[in-house]
């Protein structure tokens, strides 16, 4: 499938900032699942972009806009094309038990995704009792399971939450948006030996040719895990939807939480009083939709 | 006459200590060991009351020094804990040799690991250490990955720890590659010591210390590939021990000390902000936190830092020492496999052991030191202040709280097991007395790597540190290493002369036009107060409150109290009011405040003011805090308004007499001028219009413009002027126009010309030329101000006031309104001071290319 991001973030300062200095992770990745066939970046004011690839391997742009401005708005846009990429079922049919025995052997390269991270504490879900990982199950069903538990137990509730809302007032209220189910699920898997990471992306939210179809995200910017398999593949599971990542998941970045993979970093000197707008689109492209 | 034989009747001050056991300076026997003979003797020879006398000359030496590094706590200045010993620690030949090539062996080593930690992990591919101490430790900040730091050198500049396990047998206790601490008191204690004892000196061979800042500057330079480098000091500026050494430093080796808000990133470069403008910064010799460098890189809530200074390390285009990261080196729970990590990168067997070093998160190594607590010390594997928040808790100086953190976060924490160590004479209370310690040792890398050929011996002490950076524990000790062993190292590359000097930072130039106008705004409050008061207010008649009301509400309205504006009638009583405004801290323009901000702005720029200045201060800022909690009495009131006039004058005249008259100078008088220039005009702007509208030409009691004058510090001025008595008109002539009167505003602008007019420009751009230029078209302004025309001085009847206009002939609302657009008009000069000087907006504004859009 063949699509066209656009993601805008947008500031206005209620008095002029100054020396804005920005990071963003905004560069859709290009792997096994998805093809990069165009990218570009706009900021205004206009400013000088350079780039580096970061330790989990996501491009990082940056810029600085040292004098006086009245706002600043960054665009990403990119064309992609995605596919499904299925694990074998034989990875999938590992038990718990095998799985864990695999990790321990390579704990070194799994190390980051199976500790404990800033926003993914291992001591937080305790009200979870839930027993989801036991040795003899098939590990892509435990997995799915678990994907299926959170998805009926939480509330898709949006601007109850925020990045700062800790895993247990989550586990408490019982709803969020995606990057509390995502932190939650990793917070289950890495305290039951699974490595798993964060990803951040977009989503299609409706597909146009299904009526019935919606998904959900937080308008098209979304959030979701990825779980590592015997056999060294990352399993895409969206517990904001139930369901594998698939064509319509489009990834960006990734990383132990959220603090990895934030799109935009920054900061200005002003007063506070600044008005934040994103704007996310996603559509499927001409010679796709036939 | 009986000749006493004096050495007769002396006795042996090492009496006590001579055949102790495990003694470094003295066999069992009790002779001294060959390294201490010397020492010994020229002690030996000293009488009880000689020795007396000489440490009480080191503790006075080293309390001068104390003052300049003491923390700024309200009311006090911290006691000084540095102690200096009158016994040295004395290294012999072989063991000199061993501790500097062990010290290089592995400050090359663990530079190795963590260039490998950075890029490829094959330490722990291989499994030589455990994954775990390494991906566990705080200070591997993974955001600083795959970065090329130029010859794989994390630490170019670093010390250890050791300890001297008895014989010789030197073992590492710590590792302070990240950020040595301690290099000023090596060569201080070195300066002191050889003044007050030379005969110590003369007895050794000692090899001298003060060489090494050279050979520091020397690699810091080295860094940049530019002819002259502009090499700067980052610093967080925290006053304390460390910003002591900080300033020590970059005196001594004539580099910028720049805090990170005075930093600026624009397009992968980074710039120190300045008052010529945005200099390109080379060369960054870093004393900040890795963690607390770049909020962005590194997100870090509780430091600023400089957004984007990692992006631009990244791309080669500035050079920071030591390079961020590098604490990894300093993981304490490493140390137990130093002898592995030597081998490894070096393929050499290790010449320093480390002392042994328990992990707590190792079960085994967790029992044994559950067993053997009382001999172990418990010590954070990092004294990062990202441990204490991954703990969520830190540890206060009390015992329990670091054994508490350490049983729910054991991957934390390691347990030292320190030998006793080999003891040494110190000098207390007039005998010597043993005592024991650690040695920190500090070297240089590069292409021939260097061991400062002395060091700093400090008391052992039972508990960790709670505070980092921090060393002055109790006595530290000269350390001597023999000058035959120190090999002739020519320079390396010919010393560069100082080539062009760098313009001052813009910090500093704000902080002292801050100091400056916080000063003359105190002491206008309180010479306005003054006067107020001689008036007798308590003791006026209803009626002649109310003539001299405006004079109250202009004096209020200028230290920001607007809300007196408004009020028709004067208050009964004026004491508890004038009682607020000058002692009262809560309330941000009185003079405590004032004097409190003005503290504040010298203290973060410390380096640039003499302490004859600082003293002044602290004084007038101890005197209001004590005041400030006595019952308030008119006379107290009025004598306190005129110590602090008196004050002000004192720390005026000794910045003067005490400073050099610098770039930095200027600014603290641009800022002072300036203020005296808004006073006088916000008095005016308050208190002309009220009068006017009461004034009567020929009333001869309209004793409140003499108070008027008075107030602007002018009445002297005005007769010597005038000869007459105060009529409106002269009286703005006078303190708008007058040449020679220094409340006028022409003076003042004048002299803040003047002021920017001496500041050391250079490039091509104007900077200063241009305000100049707008301040020349202020004095045409105020030259042609309606209101004040000047009286004709031939005219043989001034004294009468019948011939001339001695009234404002214009609508009150006229004459009001042209006063708020002259104090507009001055206003800009501050905004424009602040985009020129200190924000450096002006230079973006002026840059065509980046405003192309």
């Amino acid at each position: 499938m063949r699509f066209r991001v656009s993601h805008t973030t947008e500031y206005k300062y209620a008095v002029p900032a100054s020396e804005s200095f920005a990071e963003l992770r905004v560069w859709p990745q290009a792997n096994a699942s998805q093809k990069i066939l165009s990218r570009r970046l706009e900021v205004s004011p206009e400013a000088r972009v350079d780039q580096y690839v970061d330790y989990f391997g996501n491009n990082v742009e940056f810029f600085s806009i040292p004098y006086r401005h009245n706002s600043l708005s960054v665009t990403s846009e990119a064309n992609v094309e995605t596919c499904t990429v299925q694990p074998p079922q034989s990875m999938l049919e590992v038990s718990v038990g095998e799985a864990r025995q695999i990790f321990n052997s390579r704990r070194y390269q799994l190390f980051e995704f199976m500790e404990p991270s800033h926003h993914v504490p291992l001591d937080q879900h305790k009200r979870i009792r839930k027993k989801f990982f036991r040795q003899a199950d098939a590990y892509g069903e435990a997995l799915l399971a678990l994907n299926e538990w959170i998805y009926r137990n939480f509330d898709y509730k949006s601007g109850e939450t925020s990045i700062s809302t800790p895993i247990a007032d989550v586990v408490a209220q019982r709803r969020g948006v995606c990057q509390d189910f995502a932190h939650l699920m990793l917070a289950i898997l890495r305290s039951n030996g699974i490595p798993a990471r964060y990803v951040s992306g977009y989503i299609e939210a409706y597909d146009p040719e299904v009526t019935d179809s919606a998904l959900v995200g937080a308008a098209a910017s979304h959030a979701w895990v990825e779980v590592y398999l015997p056999g060294g593949m990352w399993w895409g599971l969206d517990p904001t939807n139930n369901q594998t990542a698939g064509e319509r998941h489009i990834e960006v970045a990734f990383g132990r939480d959220y603090s990895d993979v934030a799109p935009m970093r920054g900061t200005y000197k002003g007063a506070t009083d600044q008005r934040l707008n994103v704007i996310v689109s996603l559509e499927r492209t001409k010679e796709d939709t036939k | 006459m009986p000749i006493v034989d004096e050495a007769s009747l002396r006795v042996d001050p090492f009496q006590g200590i001579r055949g102790a056991s495990s003694s470094a300076a003295f066999t069992p026997e009790g002779a001294a060991r060959d390294p201490y003979a010397p020492i010994v003797d020229v002690i030996s020879s000293c009488s009880k009351s000689d020795l007396v006398q000489r440490q009480k000359r080191l503790n006075h030496a080293i309390d001068e020094l104390g003052l300049q590094f003491s923390d700024v706590t309200p009311g006090r200045i911290d006691g000084n804990q540095w102690r200096l010993d009158l016994f040295p620690l004395s290294l012999g030949v072989d063991e000199w040799q061993c501790i500097s090539k062990g010290v290089v062996q592995r400050a090359l080593a663990f530079n190795a690991y963590a260039q490998d930690l950075y890029s490829e992990q094959k330490i722990l591919r291989e499994r030589v250490i455990p994954h775990g101490l390494a991906l566990r430790d705080p200070a591997f900040l993974r955001e600083l990955s795959g970065i090329e730091v130029p010859l794989g050198e994390y630490s170019q500049f670093g010390a250890f720890d050791l300890v001297d396990a008895g014989g010789g047998n030197w073992q590492i206790v710590e590792h302070h590659m990240g950020t040595p601490f301690g290099v000023s008191h090596v060569l201080q204690n070195r300066r002191i010591l050889s003044q007050v004892f030379p005969e110590l000196y003369e007895a050794l061979d000692v090899a001298p210390v003060a060489g090494f800042s050279t050979y520091l500057l020397e690699m810091l330079r080295a860094q940049s590939p530019r002819t002259n480098p502009h090499v700067l000091l980052l610093t967080d500026g925290q006053p304390g021990q460390a910003y002591f050494e900080e300033a020590f430093i970059a005196r001594h080796m004539g580099l910028s000390i720049a805090q990170p808000g005075d930093l600026l990133v624009r397009d992968s470069q980074v710039y120190l902000k300045t008052i010529r403008g945005l200099e390109r910064v080379d060369v960054i010799y870093r004393r900040v936190e890795s963690s607390a460098l770049d909020p962005i890189a590194v997100p870090n809530a509780r430091a600023k830092g400089v957004p984007g200074l990692i992006n631009v390390w990244r791309k080669g285009n500035v050079a920071i020492v030591n390079a961020p990261g590098v604490g990894v080196t300093d993981n304490r729970s490493l140390l137990r496999y130093s002898d592995q990590i030597i081998k490894h990168y070096l393929n050499e067997s290790p010449l320093l052991r480390s002392v042994p070093t328990y992990h707590l998160n190792d079960i085994d190594q967790r029992d044994y030191v559950r067993e053997h607590m009382d001999e172990l010390i418990l010590k954070p594997v990092q004294d990062h202040d990202m441990l204490w928040q991954l703990c969520g808790d830190r540890p206060v100086r009390s015992d329990g709280s670091m054994a508490r953190i350490a049983k729910r976060h054991p991957e934390y924490f390691v347990a030292q097991s320190i030998p006793e160590p080999a003891h040494l004479p110190r000098f207390k209370d007039g005998v010597f007395e043993p005592s024991s310690g650690y040695l920190r040792v500090f070297f240089i890398l590069g292409k021939e790597p260097i061991v400062l050929p002395g060091g700093m011996a400090r008391q052992k002490t039972s508990q960790h540190r709670t505070n980092r950076l921090t060393v002055v524990s109790g006595g530290l000790k000269d350390v001597c290493v023999p000058d035959s062993v120190v090999e002739e190292a020519a320079p390396k590359r010919p010393h560069a002369r100082s080539g062009k000097r760098f313009s001052i930072s813009s910090r500093v130039a704000e902080s002292l036009y801050w100091a400056g106008r916080y000063i003359e705004r105190a002491e206008n409050t309180a010479r306005q107060f003054h006067t107020l008061e001689r008036l007798r207010w308590d003791q006026m008649a209803h009626a002649e409150q109310r003539t001299y009301w405006p004079l109250f509400q202009a004096v209020a309205a200028a230290t920001g109290q607007t809300n007196i504006l408004k009020r028709k009638k004067p208050p009964r009583d004026t004491l508890a009011f004038s009682k607020s405004l000058l002692l009262d801290a809560a309330e941000g323009a009185s003079v405590r405040s004032c004097i409190t901000s003005a503290r504040y702005s010298v203290e973060s720029v410390r380096e640039t003011i003499s302490p004859e200045c600082r003293e002044v201060l602290e004084d007038v800022s101890l005197y209001l805090n004590q005041e400030s909690k006595r019952k308030m009495t008119r006379a107290r009131l009025a004598l306190i308004c005129e110590r602090i006039v008196s004050e002000a004058a004192r720390f005026s005249g000794t910045a003067e007499r005490t400073m050099p008259h610098d770039d930095a100078w200027q600014f603290f008088r641009v800022g002072m001028f300036y203020e005296r220039a808004v006073g006088t005009l916000s008095v005016l702007k308050v208190a002309i219009p009220r009068i006017m509208k009461t004034y009567r030409e020929v009333d001869e009691e309209s004793a409140d413009l003499t108070a008027l004058l008075r107030l602007l510090g002018s009445l002297d001025a005005y007769r010597r002027e005038f000869r007459s008595r105060a009529y409106m008109d002269r009286i703005c002539s006078l303190v708008l126009q007058g040449k020679h009167v220094p409340s006028s505003v022409n003076f003042c602008l004048r002299n803040l010309d003047y002021a920017i007019g001496t500041l050391s420009f250079t490039g091509n751009r104007p900077l200063g030329s241009e305000l100049q230029k707008e301040i020349k078209g202020l004095l045409a302004v105020l030259e042609a101000f309606p209101l004040a025309e000047r009286p004709n001085l031939e005219d043989d009847n001034l004294d009468t006031g019948i011939f001339e206009t001695t009234a404002i002939k214009r609508p009150v609302d006229f004459v009001a309104k042209e006063f708020e657009e002259l104090t507009a008009k001055v206003e800009v000069v501050h905004e424009r001071i602040e985009d020129i000087f200190f924000s450096h907006q002006d230079v973006f504004a002026r840059d065509p290319v980046l405003f192309e859009m």
